[in-house]
């Protein structure tokens, strides 16, 4: 490879090097460490700065090419897939973290009582989810070893994917409500804790203009 | 031994065939004499304090997160790294995330016998030895409750291979973009009487774990893995038996060959940052491609339902 | 974003690019990936081989060992060959024994070595009743991405080819074993069995046939594995798997044959090349 490229690229760190005075000036962000007065950079990347607009300090990050391994924290919107469902809580495999896709899926649980913020009393799991359904939902804090719990309790987060019982795969169900969707090729309405999904958000590439050429061609025919 | 019912296992009275040939029955002094020539040389041409040039490439293994292989010569190691995944069989918090490290030998990897299938001592003890060098440099707070998988595996073994398992999996970190404080790196020596072996190939590491006839004679082997921008040694292994001054002699020559690893290992990071930024690119590009076929694609459908 | 397409929507996206005739590496249905392969690359065994099928890595190196042969077939040697799938190839592999998979790869490996009968273990005896080579040939793979066995048979072939046997002599009235490593003879080897992996996609009313599969093609095709695999030897076939998956007409099933036949020719030149530079 030429040095040409490697210029191309930006400032390229690795682990290990000192980017520069910790101070008021300069603030350590992702991917960065503080040690002695010094920031020193934890990934193999490129130096990002940018500035904060309130203090008009610069914060140093380093910005790895892969996905860097980190955990769902609190407070993140993670993408999961329903695994298990009884009368009191939901299971599901944490895929996705914001937009990064995790390489290996964590476990998540959602418990009955954080699936809707109204009505808490009279929520039912069996009409909120289906295993195989895909959901955004909020990371709450972690008390639990090895499992996250998360929420529901907005109006944006809740199943976002999801097929009708019957159904061929692929086939997803449209929105009809806040509380039911419905399959566009068998028209079962089935009840779901619906999401809001607002345009704008990473969701949305979730129904992607992918998804309609087979069904237009199979309404075609 | 119990027999391993999962594998095929050979005739029980098998014997490796070297056992016969006439190069076995040598004494210790005919292999000690072996190692040094007249003029100073060791058996591959190197001088006492010259290191084997290591060759080390990333991104070895595509179904890992990360990966790494690291070359001696002849001492060939690969390196993968995975994900933080749930610790089996844990019940209590911890604050600081786990590393869980496996180092094993090809079962052709050494010349003198064939390495059993299942993990034996030896390989348990690199285990346990990378994992020490491995804790400080990675920060470990960031995945509470977790475990980070480092699988170093053997393909040959020519001696140093504890030091190049640690630079293999160092590299390795780095490149699935596992925080870590520090780059690290690894260096060993042998100790025979009053000859320091720096980077030895295994019949090096053999003579100087041979007990010499006479007492009182420095021999064994010492491995270093150092944190260099810190000026931190990360791990420490003495085996044999030498005295204080050897014991100080020798690290300030691993050291120094510790530091000389530095910049090969800079270069091969940078050069895997700036390949996987171009993958990126190519690869937003041909999700861009493909977006727009299936766009034009779908335009087409349109013009045709509102025809039909 | 076509990561988490993948992710989420794995059979979409995959019916996606079967719906436009091509796979989701570039490749066209009946299209193989480049084989690279090095022998005698490890010097501390016997005889090596290193295979690369696109991503997927293997290294074969073989041992060898004297002991005395089995009673009831005083005249025959061994062959031990094993499938090692290390956690470090995949995520799937945990450490630890052999997982079911493992030994069903390592028994089909051995199976189309054994049916071929390209090694005739009665070559390994050296004395009668008293002395057998036994030959441990340890598979190893070092990065797992589909197409498993083909690779496994090849660097196994490809070493085994490469093998020479040290010269014994046997002195019947001491037992004295005396090994001459300076003069060596090749092993002699009937044949090259070359397997071929396939696998097969439900696609609406009919089904698929991908060959040589990524391991993400394996996943979506069912699982464990490739889900058709075709062994050729000397024109001869000598193992056919059918492991799950989904249905096969009769017609694909020739086809299959005739593909796994053309890859057979091509990998036996490939060989051949490779071990006659290597002896150069």
């Amino acid at each position: 490879m030429t040095p040409e490229k490697v210029k191309e690229v930006g400032k390229i760190c690795i682990p290990g090097m000192r980017l520069s005075l910790l101070n008021k000036e300069y603030i350590s962000g992702p991917g960065t460490y503080e040690l002695k007065g010094y920031i020193y950079a934890t990934l193999a990347g490129v130096l990002k700065m940018e500035e904060d607009d309130k203090t008009k300090a610069t914060i140093i990050s380093v910005e790895s090419p892969r996905t860097p391994s980190v955990l769902p924290k609190t407070g993140d919107v993670v993408t999961a897939k329903v695994t298990v469902v009884n009368s009191r809580l939901v299971q599901c495999i944490i895929l996705c973290v914001g937009p990064s896709v995790l390489v290996r899926p964590y476990k998540g649980i959602l418990k009955k009582e954080d699936i809707k913020s109204t009505d808490k009393d009279r929520i039912d799991p069996y009409k909120c989810f289906r295993p195989g359904d895909v959901i955004l939902a909020r990371v709450l804090p972690m008390t639990e070893i090895h499992w996250y719990h998360l929420s529901t309790a907005e109006n944006e987060l809740g199943v976002v994917i999801a097929t009708a019982a019957g159904s061929p795969q692929g086939v997803s169900m449209v929105p009809i409500s806040w509380s039911e969707m419905q399959c566009p090729k068998t028209l079962v309405k089935e009840p779901r804790k619906v999401a809001r999904v607002i345009p704008e958000n990473i969701n949305q590439e979730l129904f992607p203009v992918h998804n309609n050429p087979e069904e237009k061609e199979k309404e075609t025919k | 031994m119990p027999l391993d019912f999962r594998r095929f296992n050979g005739p029980e009275d098998s014997v490796s065939y070297t056992r016969f040939t006439q190069d076995f029955l040598k004494s210790y002094d005919e292999l000690h004499n072996e190692l040094i020539n007249k003029s100073n040389l060791r058996k591959d041409g190197r001088a006492l304090d010259e290191a084997r040039s290591m060759f080390a490439r990333t991104d070895m293994i595509s179904q890992a997160k990360g990966s790494a292989y690291v070359e001696l010569k002849k001492t060939k190691v690969v390196c993968s790294v995975f994900d933080p995944r749930e610790i089996p069989h844990q019940n209590e918090f911890s604050q600081l995330g786990q590393i869980f490290c496996e180092v094993k030998f090809a079962p052709f990897s050494c010349s003198r016998q064939r390495r059993p299938a299942a993990p034996d001592a030896e390989d348990k003890s690199l285990s346990v030895a990378l994992r020490q060098a491995l804790e400080p440099a990675v920060c470990r707070h960031l995945f509470p409750n977790y475990q980070i998988d480092v699988f170093v595996y053997i393909i040959e073994h020519d001696g140093a291979c504890l030091a190049a398992a640690i630079n293999a999996a160092g590299l390795a970190l780095a490149d699935a973009a596992v925080p870590m404080y520090d780059i690290i790196t690894a260096s060993s020596i042998a100790i025979i009487g009053d000859k320091m072996f720096v980077d030895p190939t295994e019949e090096e590491e053999h003579v100087a774990m041979i007990s010499p006839d006479s007492e009182n004679v420095n021999h064994g082997i010492i491995t270093m893995s150092m944190l260099s921008e810190l000026k931190q040694v990360s791990d420490f292994i003495q085996i044999g038996s030498m005295d204080t001054d050897c014991v100080i002699k020798a690290m300030d020559i691993l050291e120094k060959e510790c530091a000389k690893l530095i910049p090969n290992i800079q270069q091969v990071l940078v050069m895997n940052v700036v390949q996987n930024i171009e993958q990126q690119k190519k690869l937003e590009e041909e999700a861009k491609e493909r977006e727009a076929a299936l766009n034009a694609k779908l335009e087409e459908w349109k013009t045709l339902l509102n025809a039909g | 974003m076509a990561e988490i397409y993948k992710l989420i929507h794995p059979v979409k996206y995959f019916n996606d690019y079967i719906s436009r005739n091509v796979r989701p590496d570039g490749r066209q249905f009946h299209e193989h990936r480049n084989i690279k392969l090095n022998v005698n690359s490890i010097k501390a065994s016997e005889a090596s081989g290193v295979v690369k099928c696109g991503n997927t890595t293997v290294i074969c190196g073989i041992k060898l060992e004297l002991a005395t042969p089995k009673a009831e077939e005083p005249d025959s040697g061994f062959l031990v060959t094993n499938v090692e799938l290390l956690p470090l190839c995949s995520s799937k592999f945990r450490p630890g024994p052999p997982s079911d998979y493992a030994q069903v790869v390592s028994n089909i490996v051995t199976d189309i070595v054994m049916n071929s009968e390209c090694i005739n273990l009665k070559d390994l005896c050296i004395v009668y009743d008293k002395l057998a080579w036994v030959l441990y040939c340890d598979i190893v793979c070092i990065d797992n991405d589909g197409g498993l066995i083909d690779a496994c048979v090849m660097a196994l072939i490809s070493s085994l080819k490469t093998l020479t046997l040290p010269n014994v002599t046997y002195d019947p009235e001491t037992e004295d074993i005396k090994v001459d490593i300076t003069k060596r003879s090749p092993l002699k080897v009937n044949g090259l069995p070359v397997a071929t992996s396939f696998a097969i996609f439900p696609f609406f009313e009919k089904s698929i046939l991908l060959t040589d599969p990524s391991a993400y093609e394996e996943d979506m095709c069912g699982g464990n594995g490739a889900n058709l695999i075709v062994c050729w030897n000397k024109g001869f076939l000598c193992g056919t798997q059918k492991f799950g998956g989904s249905t096969l007409s009769m017609e694909d099933e020739k086809q299959a044959l005739k593909i796994a036949k053309q890859r057979t020719k091509l990998v036996e030149k490939l060989i051949e090349t490779c071990i006659d530079n290597e002896s150069k």
